[in-house]
């Protein structure tokens, strides 16, 4: 390992494929929860620096950011967060709670039920990540977050990492055409024994 | 604390036990196989079950059939997969069998839980579960919402009405900035919706400037609670008469207003047609009673008329009687006379006495000449026919000539005869015959009603105008305002018995005061009886002449 992040292709599509797998299995528990469909799209695969995140996240969402964030640990230790535009946040809460009345901010009911759908989602997706890598991932409890890209940065990432793996999938829930994504930000400690995990499954497949 | 829990009870670390039973929140601590292995205080009261009960059974051994699914999946993926979940009440009715915390069943609590794996060292995983009530927080939601909802559908109603407002409704700052209008506002003043926010009231109501000039806040705040009509300005420029009013509307700390815009072009047209329905109205009228009054003065000349006709026609009448008996007076005594003497009656022995008859037929004769004269006279008088001289007359030579006609007259009356006319007299310019006349028919009648050894006095003088004045003054009976007005009227006398007395023609006067008026003068009497009587004849200023120029 040279201290970077170092995904080949080969791995880069297993790890999206995995991820992949994960994320449907997340929608589907998603769908049976809120009785509507949620489509989500192939993850993407990036590496980012630290600095260049908040910029990355105000491409995809002006504004505002709410989220949901659960942390990992285990074999691989990271964070997984649920991001929304607050307004869409807002609005997704409004399509699981019954009662749609137009207040301006999110009542602490509709709070709740977003954070069991982003632990719902996150869940699959840590859960996927687990059984890919045979190893224990244990999760945190979900919390909300909210605020500026710059501050929500500022607030899950740790000084000590420089660059991250940023594991991005788009997703949309159809009749409200709501959309956000998925991150899941590992350091260099974790994205190293992802690879390691990966490298092991596809080197399985090569045997088989 | 957690491996604390997992002792006995009462093993003497139930300190860590009662910490967990201070917690107003529910904690159940479950061991690697599912166990329960810490049920709090607040658990076992919201589920009837004692913690000794509870410990070392599982939840679906417990209460079978009333642990909802998902909680159970989520217990398992914590305790085999170590994931943490959280389970809203929103989305979760009832995971576990709990009590309100006032035991109340009708209205089911809710409660929000959160199922956490815990996993110290080399230590099997356990799962700690919290569940918080959150009915109450539940509840203070329901109720916003309510209120919320009321509150929209009031805005809603409120909103309705100020749309369907047939007036301009304006919500204005305090700078006179309108803040919003309604439909009715925008149409009135021809802006599209929204059209009229940030516009400045003065724009469409330029006439406000001149309130207060620039102190929109003087200008509002003097509009409030009385209406005014303004000249309004819609955005083509066309001009309609408003009615404006304002109120404040309170409660902020800042000052706004709203403002009640009405186009009253048709109140003003319907107005403006009264008026002139009013001022025809007036015309009408006015031109009514002009007709009226032409009809009332058409009436009263009529009247007048009518009565002068009768008058005329009586006076005529009168007339007529009185000439008759007139005439026929002296021309029986002519021919009286005459036939005394044609036949003789006294034979030729006293021949004087038909001398007298003589004298008596000429008397008459004479009288009625000057009868038949008079009425010539004044018929040729209102007849227009008569035509005046104007010669330079010498006054004093003139009185004194009829002075002396007069004289027997006077003397057979025993009545003297003064003249008081001087001797510089101007010259007057008028008709000498008839001057004459007037002068003897004055004194003939002062002489006829003075008694005897009375006097009569002819006076002249000319005034300071140039004006002359001829007067006849007589000490005789003098006569009541009565008798002076008939003695103004021909034959007005006639009825007089005195007059038959004096054998008065009766025609005297009023030929006397014709004449004068021919003259542009006047006949001016004053009298009362037993005060004798004064004639004046006033001739007009421009009737003398210079005395130089008749002198030279």
């Amino acid at each position: 390992m040279d201290g970077r992040f170092d995904f080949s292709a080969e791995i880069t599509d297993a790890v999206v494929e995995i991820f992949n797998i994960s994320v449907n299995r997340a929608a589907a528990a998603l769908s049976a929860l809120g009785s509507t469909e949620v489509v989500l799209n192939v993850p993407t695969l990036d590496v980012v620096s630290r600095d260049t995140l908040p910029a990355l996240l105000r491409q995809s969402c002006d504004g505002r950011i709410s989220g949901i964030r659960q942390s990992f640990f285990g074999t691989i230790e990271g964070d997984a967060l649920l991001l929304f535009p607050e307004r869409e946040s807002l609005e997704l809460a409004r399509s699981l709670v019954p009662n749609p009345d137009e207040i301006d901010d999110m009542t602490e009911m509709e709070r709740e039920a977003l954070l069991e759908v982003g632990n719902i989602v996150l869940n699959a997706c840590i859960g996927s990540l687990a059984d890919l890598i045979a190893n224990e991932i244990d999760s945190s409890i979900p919390f909300l977050l909210g605020g500026e890209p710059e501050q929500l940065c500022a607030t899950m990432i740790s000084r000590g990492q420089s660059d991250l793996l940023l594991l991005r999938i788009d997703f949309q829930i159809q009749e409200r055409s709501l959309g956000g994504y998925i991150l899941f930000v590992l350091d260099l400690k974790a994205a190293g024994a992802l690879r390691r995990a990966v490298e092991a499954i596809v080197l399985s497949f090569r045997d088989a | 604390m957690f491996e604390s829990a997992s002792d006995p009870p009462g093993s003497g670390s139930s300190s860590c036990l009662t910490m967990a039973d201070l917690i107003e929140v529910g904690i159940i601590v479950l061991t690697e196989d599912g166990c329960i292995a810490l049920w709090n205080e607040w658990i076992a009261r919201r589920t009837g079950v004692a913690p000794a009960s509870a410990t070392g059974r599982r939840l679906h051994e417990l209460f079978p059939g009333q642990v909802s699914q998902a909680l159970l999946v989520a217990i398992d993926e914590c305790l085999n997969h170590g994931r943490s979940r959280s389970l809203s009440a929103s989305l979760h009715r009832a995971p576990l069998p709990l009590r309100s915390a006032f035991g109340d069943a009708a209205d089911p609590p809710e409660h929000g839980i959160l199922v956490r794996s815990v996993k110290r060292a080399e230590r099997p995983r356990r799962c700690l579960i919290q569940i918080t009530d959150v009915s109450s927080a539940a509840a203070r939601e329901r109720a916003l919402r309510e209120q919320v909802r009321a509150k929209q559908a009031a805005v809603a109603r409120l909103t309705g009405l100020l749309e369907s407002s047939m007036d301009g409704i304006l919500q204005l700052h305090s700078d006179g900035t309108i803040l919003s209008a309604n439909r009715a506002a925008e149409r009135l003043f021809g802006r599209v919706p929204g059209g009229l926010n940030g516009q400045p009231l003065v724009s469409l109501i330029p006439s406000l400037a001149c309130v207060h000039g620039s102190d929109m806040v003087a200008t509002i705040r003097s509009l409030i609670g009385r209406r005014q009509e303004h000249l309004a300005w819609r955005a083509d420029g066309s001009v309609f008469p408003s009615e404006l009013s304002v109120s404040e509307i309170g409660g902020d700390a800042v000052h706004r207003f709203s403002a009640f815009v009405r186009d009253i072009s048709q109140r003003k047209m319907f107005e403006r047609e009264l008026e002139d329905n009013n001022a025809r109205l007036a015309q009408q009228t006015h031109a009514l009673a002009a007709v009226a009054d032409r009809l009332e003065r058409s009436l009263r000349q009529a009247e007048h008329m009518r009565v002068q006709a009768e008058t005329a026609n009586q006076t005529k009448t009168n007339f007529l009687a009185m000439m008759s008996h007139e005439l026929r007076t002296p021309l029986n005594a002519i021919l009286g006379f005459a036939e005394m003497i044609e036949n003789r009656i006294f034979g030729d022995k006293d021949a004087d006495i038909y001398a007298t008859y003589g004298q008596y037929i000429r008397k008459s004769g004479a009288h009625l000449l000057s009868l038949v004269n008079d009425l010539l006279d004044l018929a040729k008088i209102e007849a227009g026919k008569m035509t005046i001289r104007r010669d330079p007359i010498d006054i004093r030579y003139l009185g004194l000539a009829c002075l002396a006609l007069m004289q027997g007259q006077a003397r057979e009356r025993e009545v003297e005869l003064v003249a008081m006319l001087p001797e510089s007299l101007a010259p007057l310019l008028a008709d000498e015959r008839l001057v004459k006349q007037m002068m003897l028919n004055l004194l003939s009648n002062a002489i006829k009603f003075t008694l005897p050894r009375g006097r009569v006095v002819l006076g002249a003088e000319v005034d300071m105008h140039g004006a002359t004045t001829v007067t006849v003054h007589d000490s005789g009976v003098g006569m009541n305002a009565e008798d002076l007005a008939r003695a103004l009227e021909p034959f007005g006398q006639a009825n007089d018995l005195l007059v038959r007395h004096h054998q008065g023609t009766g025609l005297g006067l009023p030929l006397v005061r014709s004449l004068m008026e021919l003259h542009g003068g006047e006949l001016d009497i004053r009298t009362a009886p037993g005060q004798g009587t004064t004639a004046r004849l006033r001739f007009p200023p421009n009737q003398v002449v210079a005395v130089q120029r008749v002198a030279g």
